[in-house]
């Protein structure tokens, strides 16, 4: 007996064969012990896989933590069709569509509206930072003069110092070579004399005084 | 049922894509958001990354909106964005201690919004439900990638087999032979947790 494969079987179990198919499984199965516990087999398992199915497996949060853009935008239309629906008592069914579409349109200004006024933030935050940084960057300018004035200052009045220290001190050699030359004219002049003093000399004793002899 | 196509799906995305329309964008959100975290928490087994993948998913569909191909399925494209995040995550994950399954943590108790109403089960039955719920969650993470990603899928995501190929960019042979081994896989780790496999599981 040639025995069906096992994609026909699962096609069979997950009913996505043609009535042919599955009338030929159906009588394969009714005379054939293996195939049909084969079957049994499968069938065990996916009842079992099904207690799975109906326990809540991740799917209660329908809304989580992150991803608040999109989250947002779904909160968004769900918050616009519950606004919709929150006045299904006060409007007639007829008007109920319209009220939707409404509330749609209303939401749909409003997060235009938002973006506009969110873009328009951007650029006056922009305009703000650059104004600041104008600000900072001429108050740097002003802070930079004010400081090389001071310093212009100091470095002059240091040179005028370093000047007049240097006049005095030009002023002082000068003072002191004068008397220097005073001092040295002098000496000459002191040693002259006594140079003339030394030439001049006779001693008692000396030839100048004895008697030339007879 | 399980959502597998909405007729506004490839509307709301031409309006995204043409005109930035920020209200479509929250349309498709709105209605794919649970399923793609709900996808992504069975696929990485911890609810928390699986909120990240699932806002990562609807940021690149965002940003990658101009490369949607208007001839194609809306969801096919999300689907498989948001698979190949979650195979990312896999790869480079180094495993954490407190997995694999705290997905059912944290939970305000909200119930699924794809399932029909049924009656409310007596407490000891509800805690058998969690119970085996754990039980499969642990198995699913155990799960080899490959068979893992048909298995949500095609099971829990209710996507036809076709569309599961396209996805994963394989043949729908393969999507369902991935299925089979898959099925069969899933069984065995169930069994071995019951035979004492998981030590000191407590749901």
């Amino acid at each position: 007996m040639k025995h069906p494969g096992n994609e026909e079987w699962m096609s069979y179990l997950y009913d996505e064969c043609d009535t042919a198919d599955r009338q030929r499984l159906d009588a394969h199965a009714a005379v054939c012990g293996e195939c049909t516990a084969r079957l049994a087999g499968w069938r065990g398992v996916t009842a079992r896989l099904d207690a799975d199915r109906e326990t809540p497996a991740g799917a209660g949060r329908r809304f989580g933590r992150r991803l608040p853009i999109a989250r947002w935008l779904a909160a968004a239309a769900l918050l616009a069709a519950g606004i919709g629906l929150g006045r299904w008592g006060t409007v007639s069914r007829t008007d109920v569509r319209h009220e939707l579409e409404e509330a749609r349109v209303q939401w749909t200004l409003q997060a235009r509206a938002d973006r506009a006024a969110a873009d328009r933030e951007i650029v006056e935050s922009v305009r703000a930072l650059a104004a600041r940084e104008q600000e900072w960057m001429e108050d740097a300018r002003h802070e930079w003069a004010t400081a090389r004035a001071v310093d212009h200052r100091a470095i002059q009045t240091a040179l005028r110092g370093i000047e007049a220290r240097s006049t005095t001190d030009t002023v002082a050699l000068h003072a002191g070579l004068l008397r220097l030359a005073q001092e040295t004219g002098n000496g000459f002049e002191q040693t002259e004399g006594h140079l003339q003093q030394l030439a001049g000399y006779r001693p008692d004793n000396s030839p100048a005084n004895e008697q030339p002899p007879r | 049922m399980i959502r597998s196509f909405q007729a506004g799906d490839e509307q709301a995305m031409w309006r995204l894509r043409h005109e930035d329309d920020a209200g479509a964008f929250a349309e498709l959100m709105e209605r794919w958001e649970t399923p793609v975290r709900r996808l992504c928490a069975r696929m990485v087994g911890d609810v928390h990354r699986a909120e990240d993948l699932s806002q990562e998913t609807f940021a690149r569909v965002f940003a990658h909106r101009h490369s949607f191909d208007t001839g194609g399925r809306f969801s096919t494209w999300m689907w498989r964005i948001a698979v190949n995040l979650c195979h990312d995550e896999l790869r480079r994950r180094v495993r954490r201690p407190e997995s694999p399954f705290p997905y059912a943590e944290g939970e305000d108790g909200g119930v699924r919004d794809d399932g029909p109403a049924c009656e409310q089960p007596s407490p000891s039955e509800a805690a058998a439900k969690v119970e085996e719920a754990e039980w499969v969650r642990r198995a699913l993470v155990r799960l080899p990638e490959i068979y893992r990603a048909v298995v949500v899928l095609r099971h829990f995501e209710g996507l036809r087999f076709a569309e599961i190929a396209e996805i994963l960019g394989i043949p729908t042979g393969t999507a369902k032979s991935r299925m089979a081994e898959g099925l069969d896989r899933l069984g065995e780790l169930l069994r071995h947790d019951e035979r004492g496999g998981a030590k000191g599981f407590e749901p």
